[in-house]
């Protein structure tokens, strides 16, 4: 077990310095960081200013130096445009788009597990037919359109909700529903298509010949073993949702984070800090560790005594 | 007139398919007694488990459909009886025993945990029902029965898995137990201990037993009853006895003509120059040794016969000499050339005169070639056999040598049945004129008749083509018709090799005594005694 947590903690080290590197050198990439920054207007005066200020006059490995040593030292350097430290404006903002995504998650999963199970108990069904269209338009619905229109009716027109701000409860509705449709459609399909394999399976037929009742068959028997395909496509999910919901929140204003997301990702983001984008978090984890799937699946626990 | 236990009146199924309407039962009537076990022999395709299905409302509906008839269990009528009663009947007071119990078991949870379901939905509580489980482990037999409790399926054998599965039947001691082919994916030796203790139980409890198989020595070792089925139709009803010895109908009388392991044994031609010499192939897998060191030669135009239990390395063997797994070490000489030591590019040109023919018929076919397609594919990678305007010709004289016609050349593997299937695969192997064949199990898939006949056509093939084989089997009544040497193996090492003769008339080792004597024999009388041998046998 020990070498096990080991190996995993050198292994992410690995991908976090690959990461580091590329997110300096790509940043530089771009264009010269001052004149991508200010404004086109600024004197040569103000650029020299900014380079000196910034450190930009050093030979480019040297910054990479001093950008490293102060990430060792935990120091993720100033935002550029808000000149207070980075790390407080990411973990402002994070804490928002982190309660958006856990909760939208939360319900995302609850609602697709529940009813794409009882859709697939009877196929072609009434309710397996209205679960069925309804996600398909929920997973085909480009969001960002949902998004507006939602403000549009919900917000404008019938004013019951409130159009930005944060605050009450209202506030989180609107977000929290257009964030909801996408996965929800998606993740119902993948759930409804993996039940429909196992209530094929010979251990369901077992499970009635015990006397087993129906809800039992479908919640305790089945779901258990058709959940691989549906938390792959759940930890995908979440992690695209830190990338829709910033889109939407230039729909849905929620004003402080936005201010704090836009600096994240300007153009130019110099902020000095190895930006751990969410998405690659949850990617790397599927696929460097495959030991939470075990919580699912028995069968890959000991690898090593399967013939 | 008495009341049965369970007493099947007419009863009809029909399955409502893309290909129209099957009628997979007809009418059939049967009945079960308290104490009795009742067996219902046919081959695939016969609708022998269909009945069973019924009685535990397993068919789907749709597209099944039952058409007439009635199952009254103690008088009452399961088919017009509501869900939850019915639910309540399963498991409690009718249980059942599948045929593959790696698949019937819950992969996700513990043998004990789906052994305390059963008896947690029948109202027994908690305390109650753990205490009931570990008894339950012990009386059937599972080692170490604590800790079988906490351990998942696929961390047993076959023939645990298979106790694991009676004992969940046995939890709420029930009027009925039905097994449907309970020992048909089992060793012979494992068959003979499960059968045993279904027996062995059955007189404690008293309960009916319903055990549908297609394996007539089952019905000689346990039956008490024989219903034999036949298109959905009971062909013909009596004791083991009467039905083995005095078959009435046609189809009973071809199912026990076919049945193997009567024929005149073979023996061998007498010792030239070996076409393989195997010598101490050893191969192992982690810290797990496959083969210790296997040695024997195989003459030209001759059968071998591998025989073992699962596990014993005897496919190990045949997956070394073609390299599709690399042996350690060893050598083994192909006309004085070592296939084992062979540079990749050589084993490849040799490669055709060595052809496998594989179990399963229906996966080694490609489902998406046309029989012709299947068949010439070997003169594409070998152009050398045969020009291309030839080909046509050839593959309906290959298709007419396996007894096909040359019409099927443009179907697909579906359109056939699985011997018909398996016939297709040896066509393909003899296309590229072979010297040797291996045989992988290649008829333990099919049924008894069809079995036969595709022996038969191996036979014909080795006469008329000097063809040697080397056949892998697990069951001995089938190479005891066939070989010339059998070998026996065993955790992979040879126990005895000789000829056909020696082993069958005068086996040496006590493991190849207590193959032998695990085997079932079709006639009643004659099983009857190989049991006493078995039972004064050494353990």
């Amino acid at each position: 077990m020990r070498k096990l947590i080991f190996g995993r903690i050198l292994s992410s080290f690995f991908s976090l310095a690959v990461l580091i590197v590329a997110v300096f050198f790509l940043s530089r990439l771009t264009g010269d960081p001052a004149a991508l920054f200010l404004p086109a207007e600024a004197t040569q005066q103000m650029l020299d200013n900014f380079r000196e200020q910034h450190g930009l006059n050093d030979p480019v490995i040297v910054q990479f130096g001093r950008y490293v040593w102060d990430l060792l030292h935990l120091d993720f350097g100033q935002s550029l445009r808000q000149a207070r430290p980075a790390i407080d404006v990411v973990i402002e903002g994070f804490a928002w788009t982190f309660q958006l995504a856990a909760i939208t998650t939360v319900l995302v999963t609850v609602a697709a597990i529940v009813i794409g199970s009882l859709a697939a108990y009877k196929p072609g069904g009434i309710f397996d037919r209205f679960a069925s269209l309804v996600s398909l338009i929920g997973a085909s619905a480009p969001d960002f359109w949902v998004a507006i229109v939602a403000i549009v009716i919900f917000a404008v027109n019938l004013a019951w909700l409130p159009t930005s701000g944060t605050g009450t409860v209202w506030h989180w509705i609107l977000p929290i529903s257009v964030l909801f449709i996408r996965p929800f459609g998606l993740i119902l399909q993948i759930v409804r298509g993996s039940m429909l394999q196992s209530f094929g399976s010979l251990y369901v037929k077992t499970a009635r010949a015990k006397g087993v009742g129906n809800l039992s068959i479908i919640f305790i028997h089945t779901l258990r073993n058709a959940m691989l395909p549906v938390i792959t496509v759940i930890g995908d999910q979440a992690a695209s949702h830190a990338e829709r919901r910033r889109r939407h929140r230039d729909h849905l204003r929620l004003p402080r984070r936005r201010q704090a997301d836009d600096r994240q990702h300007s153009p130019t983001r110099l902020q000095r800090h190895p930006r751990c984008d969410h998405g690659h978090c949850t990617g790397h984890l599927r696929h460097e560790h495959p030991d939470r799937y075990r919580l699912c699946d028995p069968r890959s626990a000991r690898p090593d005594l399967r013939p | 007139m008495a009341e049965h236990l369970l007493d099947v009146k007419n009863l009809s199924v029909q399955f409502h398919t893309a290909g129209g309407i099957v009628k997979a039962v007809r009418n059939i009537s049967w009945h079960l007694d308290r104490g009795e076990t009742l067996a219902i022999l046919g081959e695939s395709g016969s609708g022998k488990s269909v009945s069973a299905s019924a009685i535990m409302n397993l068919i789907d509906m749709p597209p099944g459909e039952i058409t007439s008839g009635e199952v009254l269990f103690e008088g009452r009528n399961l088919l017009t009886m509501p869900t939850s009663e019915r639910r309540a009947i399963n498991g409690r007071r009718i249980a059942m025993i599948f045929q593959d119990p790696l698949g019937h078991l819950n992969p996700v949870y513990t043998v004990g945990w789906q052994l305390i379901e059963t008896m947690r939905i029948h109202g027994i509580d908690k305390a109650a029902a753990e205490k009931r489980a570990l008894e339950l482990f012990t009386r059937v037999g599972l080692p170490q029965p604590e800790a079988a409790m906490h351990k998942y399926p696929h961390q047993f054998s076959g023939g645990q898995r298979q106790r694991v599965m009676i004992a969940m039947a046995l939890a709420m001691k029930p009027d009925i137990v039905i097994a449907d082919e309970p020992t048909t994916a089992l060793d012979v030796t494992v068959q003979a201990e499960v059968l045993a203790l279904l027996a062995e139980l059955q007189r404690e409890t008293g309960m009916g037993l319903l055990l549908i198989t297609h394996d007539l020595g089952v019905v000689a070792e346990v039956a008490d009853r024989v219903v034999v089925m036949n298109s959905g139709e009971i062909v013909e009803t009596g004791t083991p006895q009467e039905v083995y010895h005095n078959p009435q109908h046609p189809y009973t009388k071809k199912l026990i003509g076919a049945a193997p392991g009567k024929g005149a044994i073979h023996d061998p031609q007498g010792a030239g120059k070996p076409l393989l010499e195997v010598k101490q192939l050893v191969k192992t897998y982690g810290a797990f040794k496959a083969l210790k060191g296997v040695s024997f030669n195989l003459q030209p135009g001759e059968t071998l016969a591998v025989v073992g239990e699962s596990g014993s390395g005897k496919s190990t063997v045949a997956r070394c000499l073609l390299r599709l797994e690399e042996a350690d070490s060893g050598e083994a000489f192909w006309k004085g050339r070592d296939l084992i030591s062979m540079p990749r590019k050589e084993l490849y040109g040799l490669r055709r005169q060595i052809q496998m023919v594989f179990q399963d018929p229906t996966q080694s076919l490609n489902p998406r070639m046309s029989v012709y397609d299947l068949i010439s594919e070997a003169w594409v990678i070998h152009p050398e056999i045969l020009p291309k305007p030839k080909w046509k010709e050839r593959v309906h004289e290959l298709l007419a040598q396996v007894g096909l016609s040359p019409e099927h050349a443009k179907r697909y593997p579906h359109q056939f049945s699985g011997g018909q299937r398996q016939r297709i695969a040896i066509a393909r192997a003899l296309a590229l004129e072979p010297q040797l064949i291996i045989c992988d199990e290649a008829v333990s898939a099919l049924d008894v008749s069809i079995q036969a006949q595709v022996i038969a056509l191996l036979d014909k093939l080795r006469q008329e083509l000097k063809i040697a084989f080397i056949f892998i089997a697990h069951d001995l009544p089938v190479v005891r018709d066939f070989a010339d040497h059998v070998m026996v193996m065993k955790s992979g090492e040879i126990v005895e090799i000789g000829t056909a003769r020696e082993i069958f008339g005068n086996p040496k080792q006590d493991y190849t005594r207590r193959l032998l004597a695990a085997g079932l024999d079709p006639d009643p009388e004659v099983q009857h005694t190989r049991r006493q041998e078995r039972e004064a046998l050494p353990a």
